[in-house]
């Protein structure tokens, strides 16, 4: 009997593969194959978003880093400090667009201190 | 021959102091009986008809100077009547004037203070969107402003963020944000 998985307990099972030391590129194909085979791939977002979520939970955090240049291993060492997290998983971008500064989004906070952000914040001044 | 002058002619062959003076009792009998006849004709058939005539025409001329008299009361009481009448009439023109004034006065000052307000309220329009005007031309030129502040930060600060800038700057967020 084919049942339905709920969203949490497939993001459970893949964070145990993940930290079990499975290969994360490994764990995505799975995740994309189980969605595609189920007719899920609608939710494929808010399964990797209960993913971080579970992994979280667990003590590894997932934090998009977005940045103008590429960041440094000391910077990346800062910032799993500054998360506070057992174990930090970056997913890096690159965005000249940015100018300066970095952007961290994790499961639970956002920190925008980017120079294109302060620029925004500069035209939002307008009256 | 005419009868007085048969008598008369008989008259003087009497005698005595009448006849002396001249009067002949007989012609003087006769001459009053011929003077009682006509004067009983005059009575009876004449004068009645004079006097009617004359009754009437009195009656007439009474009635005419009644009916003229009444004429000229009734004039005067008309002329008094029309000097009343002329005299309400002043008065009620007057009044009609004064009243006329009045209103004329009346619209006047109600035309002035209308035409007052309403050029006090076009002025305080004037005002109004001029002020507003004022308004918007200042928050234009802030928004002007602000967009050229950013255009100028974001391409100044393009060229002078470097790799050691931008860590540096990297390092002073991750410290403001412990």
């Amino acid at each position: 009997m084919n049942q339905k998985l709920s969203r949490r307990k497939i993001a459970d099972y893949f964070a145990e593969k993940v930290l079990a030391g499975d290969n994360v590129a490994g764990v995505l194909k799975e995740i994309a194959a189980y969605l595609i085979d189920s007719g899920r791939t609608r939710e494929i977002e808010l399964v990797v978003r209960a993913l971080e979520d579970s992994l979280s939970s667990r003590g590894t955090v997932v934090a998009s880093v977005a940045s103008a240049r590429p960041l440094d291993e000391t910077m990346k060492f800062e910032l799993a400090t500054l998360i506070g997290a057992k174990t930090v998983l970056f997913r890096e971008t690159v965005d000249p667009e940015l100018i300066g500064g970095v952007l961290i989004e994790t499961p639970q906070q956002t920190l925008d201190a980017t120079i294109k952000r302060k620029l925004t914040a500069l035209h939002g001044a307008k009256i | 021959m005419l009868v007085p002058t048969y008598f008369a002619s008989t008259a003087t062959e009497a005698t005595g102091p009448i006849a002396a003076l001249g009067i002949d009792w007989t012609l003087l009998v006769f001459q009053l009986i011929a003077f009682s006849l006509l004067v009983f004709a005059l009575n009876k058939w004449v004068y009645p008809i004079f006097i009617r005539a004359i009754d009437k025409r009195e009656a007439m001329i009474e009635e005419s100077t009644k009916a003229a008299v009444n004429a000229e009361k009734n004039a005067a009481k008309s002329q008094e009547e029309t000097e009343k009448l002329l005299k309400q009439a002043r008065v009620e023109a007057k009044e009609i004037v004064v009243t006329a004034k009045e209103q004329a006065a009346g619209m006047l000052s109600d035309a002035e203070l209308k035409s007052k307000q309403q050029a006090e309220r076009a002025i305080a329009n004037a005002e109004d969107a001029i002020a507003k005007e004022v308004i918007a031309a200042k928050k234009a030129l802030h928004n002007e402003t602000i967009e050229l502040i950013a255009l100028a930060t974001e391409k100044v600060v393009s060229q002078k963020v470097n790799a050691s800038a931008d860590a540096a700057l990297i390092k002073r967020a991750l410290e403001e944000a412990k």
